[in-house]
């Protein structure tokens, strides 16, 4: 019992990682704002905001709302509530200062700053600069709930940062622990460490499977495709294959203990040139996910205090569930084979 | 010692393929009647990138059909012969360092061909060539160690190339990227970062080979 409480630990990891990332809500924030005037500094314009999670009703007597330009605030005149997500924001007249794009700001005490950058172009040419010059009243920026960030584009599918980082490194894990096995085996020539490298091969081909299709429906929802020419995805697809031609090579040797040198050999060489695949070369070119080609990484702001102690609990969770499906897997062909 | 155990390896390499004439003249012919090939189904290749990547592409598979035979040639009677009069690492070396020089010899011929007989669009014709060479180079020294491996497993072609293209991807990007560098006439941070990947790929692809070569060879 004490000798398995690393599976314990696996198994809590795992459930808290999946219960708080499912039941976490995200934090309130604006998805679209549409300006009923082409030309802002006509007249009055109004701009209808459809928030998300929001609420606007609840917190009416709070509620502010400006426009931002060049660090300009211009604040709106009347806030008309339609409902706890709808809202129709009245604007004075106003011309830009220098870029035809306003940033919408919302606030009250219970949803905290709502921000949407670049919310509303107006085809006003630059000219007179804002007119009326507002101070927006903010208590405290401060978020007084528990929610993950709010992220344009990115929206309640920020959760799969807990299902599919974790998959890689979970297949990361599982080879390096193949790794491992195959110096044991060319160590002694002990074709039980043959086989746990074998195994825990085939379960970090399945996390990679895995891995793929958690990121391609991702990648769908966010970049807008299945599939993307992205280093990092075809490194790791890459990876993938070469890992499976080792269990071709595995298939076309006869004898175990040929099969075992031979195969080790063939790992241990996928395994360097993964590291250069995934390690290195996403460096030398530029790559669509987060941290890499100029994309701010999700611990430049996102990690910092609700998501990184669910993510690392994924992470370590998937780690071990992955070492011990692939211990059990080698067990099970250890029972079968004294069977036969 | 080494080095004349090497010396005499290699110089026996270069007899067996002066004696067997056809082998050389095969992966030649393989080459040139390629060329030909993708002269016919593409007329002309005006695009650079697509003109470089197919050069490299018949590149990586006349790496695959020279190679193969590497090892897989030898009888299982000369191997064990040749591994109790010399030290197996010497004729892995001795391997590595035949094929090293004759797909360079190929890279340089097939260019020769390929620019005469398609087009040839490269401004900087000398990062062009030191490309070729260190991207040849790399390649031969990972299909020698996979042409070892395979012809453990069976011994056949698409063995080799399964096992072969997956691992030696990297190799082939950082030379696509190298060459591409030297066709638009571009020399700079990009390009020498490529050149050093392809020199410590080359590197660590031989090391490990010579480290992981004394577990394969015995049967």
């Amino acid at each position: 019992m004490l000798r398995n409480w690393w599976k314990f630990l696996g198994v809590l990891l795992l459930a808290y990682s999946i219960y708080a990332g499912l039941a976490t809500p995200l934090a309130p924030g604006i998805i679209s704002a549409k300006s009923s005037a082409t030309y802002t500094s006509d007249s009055t314009f109004t701009v209808t905001v459809f928030g998300y999670n929001t609420r606007f009703q609840t917190e009416q007597s709070g509620l502010h709302a400006w426009l931002m330009n060049n660090d300009k605030p211009v604040c709106a005149i009347r806030v008309e509530v339609i409902d706890e997500t709808h809202a129709v924001l009245h604007f004075p007249p106003v011309a830009p200062i220098k870029d035809p794009l306003f940033t919408l700001k919302m606030h009250s005490t219970g949803d905290g700053l709502l921000v949407m950058e670049n919310a509303i172009w107006t085809a006003d040419t630059v000219t007179a600069g804002l007119t009326q010059v507002c101070q927006p009243k903010v208590a405290s920026e401060d978020q007084n709930y528990h929610a993950y960030p709010f992220r344009y584009i990115l929206y309640e599918s920020i959760r799969n940062l807990f299902l599919h980082v974790p998959m890689w490194f979970a297949m990361i894990a599982l080879l390096s622990w193949s790794l491992y096995n195959n110096f044991r085996y060319l160590r002694g020539f002990n074709i039980n460490y043959d086989h746990r490298a074998h195994e825990s091969v085939k379960v970090a081909l399945v996390f990679g499977m895995l891995g793929l299709i958690t990121g391609s429906i991702w990648a769908r929802s966010t970049w807008g495709a299945w599939w993307v020419d992205d280093t990092k995805l075809n490194g790791t697809a890459i990876t993938m294959l070469s890992y499976l031609a080792y269990l071709v090579l595995r298939n076309s040797i006869e004898d175990e203990q040929k099969r075992a040198r031979v195969s080790s050999i063939y790992s241990i060489f996928a395994y360097v040139m993964m590291l250069v695949l995934i390690g290195l070369l996403p460096r030398l070119n530029d790559s669509l996910h987060p941290g890499n080609g100029g994309n701010p990484a999700f611990s430049n702001y996102d990690l910092d205090n609700t998501m990184r102690p669910v993510f690392y609990a994924a992470v370590l969770g998937w780690i071990i569930i992955g070492i011990w499906i692939s211990g059990i897997r080698y067990r099970m062909r250890k029972l079968k084979e004294a069977h036969t | 010692m080494w080095t004349r155990q090497i010396g005499k390896l290699v110089k026996r390499e270069l007899l067996n393929e002066t004696r067997q004439q056809y082998a050389v003249f095969g992966i030649i012919l393989f080459v040139v009647s390629t060329i030909f090939i993708a002269r016919f189904s593409f007329k002309a290749v005006k695009d650079i990138p697509t003109w470089n990547a197919l050069f490299w592409i018949i590149m990586l598979f006349a790496a695959v059909t020279g190679i193969a035979r590497s090892f897989a040639q030898e009888s299982r009677g000369k191997l064990l012969y040749l591994y109790t009069v010399a030290d197996p690492r010497a004729l892995l070396v001795a391997k590595m360092i035949y094929n090293n020089i004759s797909l360079v010899a190929l890279g340089l011929a097939g260019i020769a061909i390929y620019g005469f007989l398609i087009e040839f669009p490269v401004q900087n014709v000398g990062l062009y060539i030191l490309a070729i060479v260190l991207g040849c180079s790399a390649l031969a020294s990972g299909f020698t160690m996979i042409s070892a491996i395979a012809s453990k497993g069976g011994n056949n072609f698409a063995l080799m190339a399964i096992l072969g293209f997956p691992v030696l991807l990297p190799v082939l990007m950082a030379g696509i990227r190298l060459s591409k560098f030297a066709a638009d006439g571009l020399t700079g941070d990009g390009a020498w970062q490529y050149a050093g990947l392809l020199i410590a790929l080359n590197v660590a692809v031989s090391a490990l080979a010579y480290l992981l070569f004394p577990y394969l060879w015995r049967d």
